[in-house]
């Protein structure tokens, strides 16, 4: 995921630039602002950090972002869909959106 | 060793086909990475080190040991899900600390069937599927939701009903390559499966 620059007008940051994990009150709108506008997608942009952390299961912020490194994308149930290792042997990334795309529209 | 990868072992056979695909999807839909030795076409690698890698690299295994029916042309059984088996066994007992952590389910078609070919794996966590494609889903469900705890992954029926609208949807999706559904490769699927699962939402 990419790191934008600034996104808590400088506050709660470790020397590396990420927020700190102690600060719970954080919101997610803002942490989109540091680690992009993907994360903790599915979620309100008005959530605490430590609400998004207990409803993910992670123990830190770094465990969340640890544990959402590879992931595809995110079901509206809330589960994280992993990246395949490698990439289809027949179909561009592309044609696979497209095939799925005819194929459900077919089935619809 | 990773906490989201599951190693599958089992047929690759015609016969097993749909199971196999359906292993595939519910791993996936349950937010876990599906991976088997048919991953990577690399024939560089010799096979027993491809095995070894992607035990490794796998914190959970799947292992259906139900086909113990002989080959129709050899006239013999297939040895290598009792084999992976064993691998995935020995690497948990002798793999060092971190493997020590590794997951499996076994699966077989009968209760108990087991016990008189591989008598020795009593005590293990083994379930039975009957045969039945939605009895597999159901039971790698639960035991993969078990597992992580997360109430947000869907129940077993839930994900076997939309395996079968999956699976109808393969044949549309591999004649767009001019394709058959038994020509799609791991990571065909894969790829397809995930991108199937995702677009339910959109």
């Amino acid at each position: 995921m990419a790191v934008k620059q600034s996104g808590l007008d400088g506050r709660h940051r470790n020397q590396d630039g990420r927020v700190s994990q102690k600060h719970g009150n954080s919101r997610v709108g803002a942490l989109r602002e540091t680690y992009g506008d993907d994360f903790a997608a599915g979620h309100r942009a008005d959530m605490k950090l430590s609400t998004l952390l207990r409803r993910e299961r992670a123990p830190s912020l770094s465990q969340y972002l640890k544990g959402i490194e590879g992931v595809l994308g995110t079901t509206r149930d809330g589960v994280h869909i992993r990246k395949p290792k490698g990439s289809a042997t027949h179909f561009s990334a592309q044609e696979v959106r497209n095939a799925v795309a005819k194929a459900r529209g077919v089935n619809r | 060793m990773n906490e989201r990868d599951v190693f599958i072992n089992c047929p690759f056979s015609a016969d097993y086909q749909r199971h196999f695909q359906a292993i595939i999807f519910v791993v996936q839909r349950s937010g876990f990475n599906p991976r088997c030795a048919r991953e990577n076409d690399d024939g560089g690698e010799i096979r027993i080190d491809k095995i070894f890698r992607i035990i490794r690299e796998c914190r959970y295994g799947i292992h259906d040991i139900s086909k113990t029916e002989p080959d129709p042309i050899s006239g013999l059984p297939r040895f290598n899900m009792p084999l992976e088996l064993g691998l995935f066994l020995g690497a948990r007992k002798f793999g060092g600390r971190d493997q020590t952590r590794k997951k499996l389910l076994i699966l077989d078609r009968d209760p108990h069937r087991y016990q008189q070919f591989i008598s020795d794996i009593g005590g293990q966590d083994i379930h039975s599927h009957q045969g039945e494609v939605a009895r597999l889903i159901e039971e790698i469900a639960t035991w993969l939701r078990n597992e992580v705890g997360d109430p947000r992954v869907p129940g077993g029926r839930a994900i076997a009903a939309e395996f079968e609208r999956f699976h109808a949807g393969l044949p549309i999706i591999a004649a767009t390559k001019t394709l058959e559904p038994d020509e799609l490769t791991f990571k065909d699927l894969t790829a397809i499966a995930a991108q199937w699962i995702l677009a339910a939402d959109a």
